[in-house]
């Protein structure tokens, strides 16, 4: 078994959104980052994984088997904002949480609080965004987890707090038997840290895989207003059109069926994610 | 079981920032002045557990203020941990609110001096039917904001308090005269004491129950 987590066919139906057949799996040892737009379905996937809504249909499979609200024990979790009392002071979210974990470590706790400079009885409503962040992280990382599920930790934070946490996910990687799954919408932060890359968009998985192989499957491509025929704009992903030309992303496999006189290029991760959003969209 | 011993300390954690020293000397001021207007304690009895009734409620408040109910999940906890959890903290928090309005009846009592025994007797009655009372009343009020949430349920589930603090200016009104008091009533009560006792726990324990089975089967379907 070479997975710590496997998402399988996973449905959820609301009003205005639905979750179609999510599908995806995180190796032991490395960082998935689970990308897309606001509204996506990133943070319904998430709380499916960790069991604090029901799935329609589909099913998880965490360390090997189905997963049940026990797992949760081994996985460690940052939301966006804390689920802490705001009236709760650092030292209390201890209190509070430390009970429910059997491998809770009150020195590594106490150990991350000091490297983060949190002040124990500094109170959560009190502390930045970057502090309640790591507060969390340590958190989740004072319990011995195996997999660390982050929802959008980086949103917000400056560059300097934004490194400091890719940092420590790529820490907590070193032990192969450790994965995280990161979900963002800040590409540039996996483009640093993330060995996988899951894209969901619409509630749909567009693409899951190697980080690399996503950005080999796609390529920038530009060119004049003339350059295309109407088989060819069909190839073209998000196409924008100026007035000097347009620009979009291409298939790699499909470079060969452009004109030679169109530019292509290597593309990054945001690119692809606004271009495919388009594409999506003019789908629609 | 540890899960929900462990899920009734997290509740109290949650309330302790809402139990502040201003809190608790309003509470116990506005107790002691109606211990020493009226002409016994069972008043200040009757508004200490009142106020229990309705602090015991706030760990909704805060849990839909932080998202509390998702990371019960991520701390492994059932649903059904955390709605037998939050029954439990009521009602501990309740017999808390009664032992906390006892002990102040008696120091009232010491400074007024008097009728010491039967006054006594009174408030301890006072104490127990109160906390049938308000646990009825909570039995009435859980489920309503397991279903809806604490914010908007807030408007009904408050509706059973206001309808005992009616009651119980009517009680007083209709027995205002000097052949039918209070301390007849309670005379009356501990003519019949078992009876009467055993009416009023078996009440409770039918309330809690079916008031319980509703919370699950409403808490089970909500999502965060």
């Amino acid at each position: 078994m070479n997975n710590i987590l496997e998402v399988r066919g996973l449905c959820k139906n609301y009003s205005s959104f639905a979750l179609k057949d999510v599908a995806f799996d995180v190796p032991y040892g490395y960082i998935m980052g689970f990308i897309g737009p606001n509204g996506a379905g990133k943070t319904t996937t998430l709380k499916l994984i960790l069991n604090i809504i029901k799935p329609d249909s589909g099913g998880v499979s965490v360390f090997g088997r189905e997963s049940s609200l026990a797992q949760n024990e081994d996985i460690g979790v940052v939301m966006d904002s804390p689920m802490y009392v705001d009236d709760w002071t650092v030292a209390d979210v201890e209190k509070a949480i430390s009970p429910f974990y059997r491998q809770w470590d009150k020195s590594l706790y106490a150990g991350y609080i000091k490297r983060f400079g949190l002040d124990p009885k500094k109170k959560v409503k009190e502390l930045s965004r970057g502090m309640k962040v790591k507060l969390q992280i340590a958190a989740a990382l004072s319990h011995n987890a195996r997999l660390l599920i982050l929802d959008e930790p980086t949103s917000g934070l400056d560059p300097v707090a934004r490194d400091e946490i890719c940092d420590l996910l790529r820490e907590f990687v070193t032990d192969e038997d450790k994965s995280v799954l990161f979900s963002t919408h800040i590409t540039s932060d996996l483009e640093k840290t993330a060995d996988y890359i899951t894209l969901i968009m619409d509630g749909g998985i567009m693409f899951t895989g190697a980080k690399d192989d996503l950005l080999e499957t796609y390529a920038r491509v530009t060119g004049g207003p003339d350059d295309l025929n109407a088989e060819q704009k069909k190839l073209v992903i998000g196409r924008r059109e100026h007035g000097t030309g347009f620009e979009g992303m291409v298939e790699t496999a499909n470079i060969n069926k452009l004109p030679k006189d169109v530019l292509t290029e290597d593309i990054s991760l945001e690119e692809i994610i606004i271009f495919m959003n388009k594409g999506v969209q003019i789908h629609e | 079981m540890s899960k929900l011993r462990e899920f009734v300390r997290l509740d109290f954690l949650t309330v302790k920032p809402y139990m502040t020293l201003k809190n608790l000397i309003i509470c116990t001021a506005v107790a002691i002045f109606m211990a020493f207007t009226s002409a016994s304690p069972s008043a200040a009895v009757s508004l200490l557990m009142v106020f229990g009734t309705i602090y015991a409620t706030y760990p909704f408040a805060a849990g839909e203020k932080s998202g509390l109910d998702a990371l019960y999940a991520t701390l492994s906890v059932k649903r059904g941990t955390v709605v037998l959890g939050r029954y439990l903290f009521a009602q501990i928090f309740l017999a808390l609110a009664g032992f906390f309005a006892l002990f102040l009846s008696v120091a009232v009592l010491q400074f007024k001096g008097g009728v010491y025994g039967s006054a006594m007797n009174e408030a301890f009655i006072t104490a127990i039917a109160m906390f049938l009372l308000c646990g009825i009343l909570q039995a009435v009020q859980l489920p309503m904001i397991f279903k809806m949430g604490y914010i908007k349920s807030r408007l009904f589930a408050n509706l059973p308090l206001i309808a005992l603090g009616l009651m119980g200016m009517l009680v007083l009104l209709m027995f205002n005269d000097d052949d039918v008091n209070l301390s007849n009533i309670f005379g009356r009560i501990e003519a019949y004491p078992l009876a009467v006792v055993g009416i009023a726990v078996a009440a409770w324990l039918v309330c809690m129950f079916v008031s319980y089975k509703l919370s699950l089967a409403f808490y089970k379907k909500r999502e965060f």
